[in-house]
């Protein structure tokens, strides 16, 4: 059981990490668009 | 207020804000994972001669099914960019690659565990592993020539080209065991499988769906950061042209 949990675990753990450099990515991303947009309106 | 003129001619969307179907398709996407999680833990027999490890297949065979795919979708996507020379195909080419090399970096995780607990070797240098390594290296080359220095548009058409070429390995992955024969990869599915038993192939499927959706997610937001990126990037030339004048 330890070597499935394992695996799962790991699965999940990139799945979600890569969803949260996703989602920092865009934030990052969003931000300096709209501060460039506030900066030249 | 538009920085950049040709938004039209790029086929981009300038929304870039996570929106309701954003949500809806991830809110579909998890739950589908928690489901297929019920099903590998709780609703699958446990196999007889590999016990519960054997229920690592379900998350492996998922996982590389939709590797293969995405790497498909960059294939598809990388024709359509060299035939019209639309960004927005090497933009979901770039995406789908990116996610693929996460997909097959599970892979090639999981697989090692599964065989060193089923079958006491980490690894064996049998044809179907070969491959797969390959094609591991050739997504992560692909994915390093994005950050190579250059303008987008050459890079887009070596990656188009390189995307093809490499794409080349993945049927032979798939039908290794079948062309070659493969101790660790025996077909379960199929005419010839028969080594499952109904509720297994039912978690199976669901599994490989589950991740699917999952893909099908991550591509559409993969997309939509990979859109406003170049935006910003229109904005910032736009600016650096007013302040040279």
């Amino acid at each position: 059981m330890t070597f499935l949990y394992t695996a799962y675990s790991i699965t999940m753990a990139i799945l979600f990490g890569y969803i949260f450099y996703l989602g920092s990515k865009q934030t990052k991303v969003i931000k300096e668009i709209e501060s460039l947009k506030e900066l030249y309106k | 207020m538009s920085f950049f003129k040709n938004e039209e001619e790029l086929g981009l969307n300038l929304n870039t804000r996570t929106t309701l179907v954003n949500h809806i398709v991830y809110g579909i996407a998890f739950a589908m994972i928690l489901v297929s999680a019920y099903l590998i833990f709780i609703y699958s027999n446990i196999e007889k001669t590999m016990g519960a490890v054997q229920k690592i297949f379900y998350v492996h065979v998922g996982t590389a099914w939709n590797a293969l795919l995405a790497f498909g979708v960059v294939f598809v996507c990388s024709i359509l960019y060299l035939a019209t020379k639309k960004r927005i195909y090497d933009v979901y080419a770039t995406v789908a690659a990116e996610i693929g090399v996460v997909f097959i970096i599970i892979v090639m995780l999981t697989g090692p565990i599964w065989a060193r607990s089923a079958w006491n070797v980490w690894w064996s240098w049998e044809p179907k592993l070969t491959s797969a390594l390959i094609l591991f290296f050739i997504y992560i080359a692909y994915t390093m020539i994005r950050f190579m220095d250059g303008s987008w548009d050459k890079k887009a058409r070596l990656c188009a080209v390189f995307g093809i070429i490499g794409f080349i390995d993945v049927p032979i992955v798939y039908f290794a065991s079948e062309w070659w024969g493969s101790k660790f990869h025996p077909t379960v599915v199929g005419q010839e499988g028969g080594g499952l038993e109904g509720n297994m192939v039912f978690a199976l499927v669901f599994t490989v769906f589950a991740f699917s959706f999952f893909l099908t997610a991550l591509i559409h937001k993969g997309v939509r950061i990979e859109k406003a990126r170049i935006e910003l990037q229109h904005m910032k030339d736009k600016i650096a042209e007013k302040i040279g004048r």
